[in-house]
């Protein structure tokens, strides 16, 4: 398997405070990868720096081969990376439908009208959501599951997730885990932070743990989540 | 399908044709009252073309509207009155491609605050420049062109406002707008080039803005920057718009007619009051209708259509 994503000495300065210092790890494509880290590690300022919400201070990012830190959003958006948000970002005066055919017509899919209308109904059925509703009126999974549906439209080589899994009762996550899974074997690579480990557990053959900004470890999930530095990292987390 | 799809150009058309048979028939004040009408129709439909979508509130109306009456100001001696009208069209253009450019990385009060800031600015220049290096503060504008002929002229602006409006809101940009007033960073994340959207759309409404005051200048006849600047024409819009609602098309025209006669009649009636009562209708609208007069039809149909709308969820 050849690198999709290679983050290489990545590093996020913001004033005297350092988040992310030196990151390095590399996503294969195909692989489902889990960004793991205690609060404030800086798992999402890695995924903002990936998408281009943030530009590095140092170091660099390739995606599939092309260097792409410090590019704007829109362009990486554009080659084949979408993301979610850790707290839920819809588009509330707009329908559901619209909601989806934004990342459809300006994203890699370039759909408009009719097609994009049916492409955006397909990609709300599969996430299970009707498109007659307002996006203002929609409970938190259903948001959750609408901000899934435009990362989708936005045809996603590589599929940044932020807590998508989070604050979902057990049976949500069982439909949630299942879908990421349908959207890993339609080919989808997934770098994914999450703080539920029966959910990395299931779905991340691989896991990229953070401490401090700086890599703590990395290798298979099952490996990583027995590595006494981890677990010392995220008990040490939930005392404090 | 077809035909409803094209419902609201055919009308925009049909209603400024029945209404282009007005001005031969009105007297000088009646054509004057129909200039201020139209001229109300189209700054607040221009205005709300990049502002009403995007929530930008731009002061900035004022100095496009002088750049074009300059602009008649300055070149009608020596160029032929079509190709005066073209070129304040493109000095519009490149002016707001400026301010557009400027303003790119400002949000909310400070982009309020930095469009009128500029909007003086380019008063301040022109003021500037004429008293320094051409020697003139005020120009004579000597062109044979009827009251009734702005009229005209307006009428097919107006209409052409209005279906490039149409246009947009049918359109990818149209959307993009949407998507920029809702969540900027989702805009910028769904593959929408911010900047592109936001200087292009705001240069489509400046130019509007532009042609409306080149095309009014003549009815000035002694044009100086103390009066083709005035700030109210950068508020009076925005007031308008928001009244009618300018999120939708229409709105701006429902707020723009109604007000305009509401300020003819103040300003009349009670000249010296005028601009303290101006202020307490502005804030009237803003607490009373932050949506608009469109926004409180739309959330009374909402109101209505929620009682059955359980039942469909089901």
């Amino acid at each position: 398997m050849s690198a999709l994503l290679t983050v290489d000495g990545l590093t996020k300065r913001f004033g005297g405070l350092t988040a992310v210092d030196g990151m390095s790890f590399e996503v294969s494509e195909g692989e489902t990868v889990a960004l793991l880290g205690p609060n404030g590690s800086g798992k999402t300022t890695v995924l903002n720096m990936i998408s281009g919400a943030l530009d590095p201070s140092a170091g660099s990012i390739f995606f599939d081969g092309e260097r792409i830190d410090g590019d704007r959003p829109h362009d990486i958006a554009n080659i084949g990376i979408s993301r979610t948000f850790q707290l839920v970002r819809i588009l509330p005066s707009l329908s559901l439908r619209e909601n989806v055919v934004a990342a459809l017509a300006f994203g890699r899919a370039d759909l408009w009208g009719g097609e994009a209308e049916r492409e955006a109904d397909r990609l709300l059925g599969l996430v299970g959501l009707r498109s007659g509703v307002r996006a203002a009126d929609l409970t938190y999974l259903d948001q959750k599951r609408l901000e899934m549906a435009r990362a989708l439209a936005g045809r996603p080589r590589l599929l940044l997730l932020d807590e998508w899994l989070s604050g979902l009762n057990p049976t949500e996550m069982r439909e949630g885990i299942a879908l990421v899974r349908r959207i890993v074997d339609g080919g989808t690579t997934v770098l994914l932070v999450e703080h539920i480990m029966d959910a990395v557990r299931a779905l991340c053959s691989r896991s990229v743990v953070m401490k401090a900004g700086t890599l703590l470890a990395e290798g298979p999930t099952a490996d990583v989540l027995a590595d006494a530095a981890v677990i010392e990292a995220y008990l040490g987390d939930v005392h404090a | 399908m077809m035909s409803r799809a094209f419902l609201f150009p055919i009308a925009v058309i049909a209603v400024a044709g029945c209404l282009a048979f007005l001005p031969s028939y009105l007297d000088d004040y009646g054509i004057g009252i129909m200039i201020g009408l139209l001229n109300a129709v189209i700054l607040a439909t221009a205005w709300a073309l990049f502002s009403g979508p995007t929530g930008y509130i731009s002061l900035a109306t004022a100095a496009f509207f002088g750049v074009g009456a300059y602009t008649v100001a300055v070149l009608n001696e020596s160029v032929p009155y079509p190709l005066i009208l073209i070129a304040a069209a493109i000095i519009g253009a490149l002016v707001s491609l400026s301010i557009g450019l400027a303003t790119l990385r400002l949000a909310g009060i400070y982009f309020v605050i930095f469009t009128f800031g500029l909007s003086e600015m380019v008063r301040q220049m022109i003021t500037w420049f004429e008293v320094n290096i051409t020697g003139t503060l005020g120009r004579y504008i000597f062109l044979p062109i009827e009251p009734r002929h702005i009229a005209w002229q307006l009428l097919g602006l107006a209409a052409l406002t209005l279906v490039v409006g149409w246009l947009i809101r049918r359109s990818k940009t149209g959307l993009a707008l949407r998507v920029i007033g809702d969540d900027e960073v989702v805009a910028a994340h769904c593959g929408i080039n911010i900047a592109r959207v936001k200087v292009l759309l705001f240069g489509v409404s400046a130019t509007l803005l532009t042609l409306a005051g080149a095309i009014q200048a003549p009815r000035y006849v002694y044009v100086e920057p103390a009066i083709v600047f005035n700030p109210t024409l950068s508020f009076l819009p925005v007031i308008m718009a928001l009244l009618g609602g300018a999120r939708s098309l229409i709105g701006p025209t429902l707020g723009a007619i109604p007000l305009f006669l509401l300020f003819e009649w103040l300003s009349a009636s009670y000249p010296n009051a005028y601009s303290i009562l101006l202020g307490a209708v502005f804030i009237v609208i803003v607490y009373a209708l932050p949506q608009g007069v469109t926004g409180l039809i739309r959330r009374w149909r909402e109101r209505s259509a929620s009682v059955v709308q359980p039942e469909e969820a089901a």
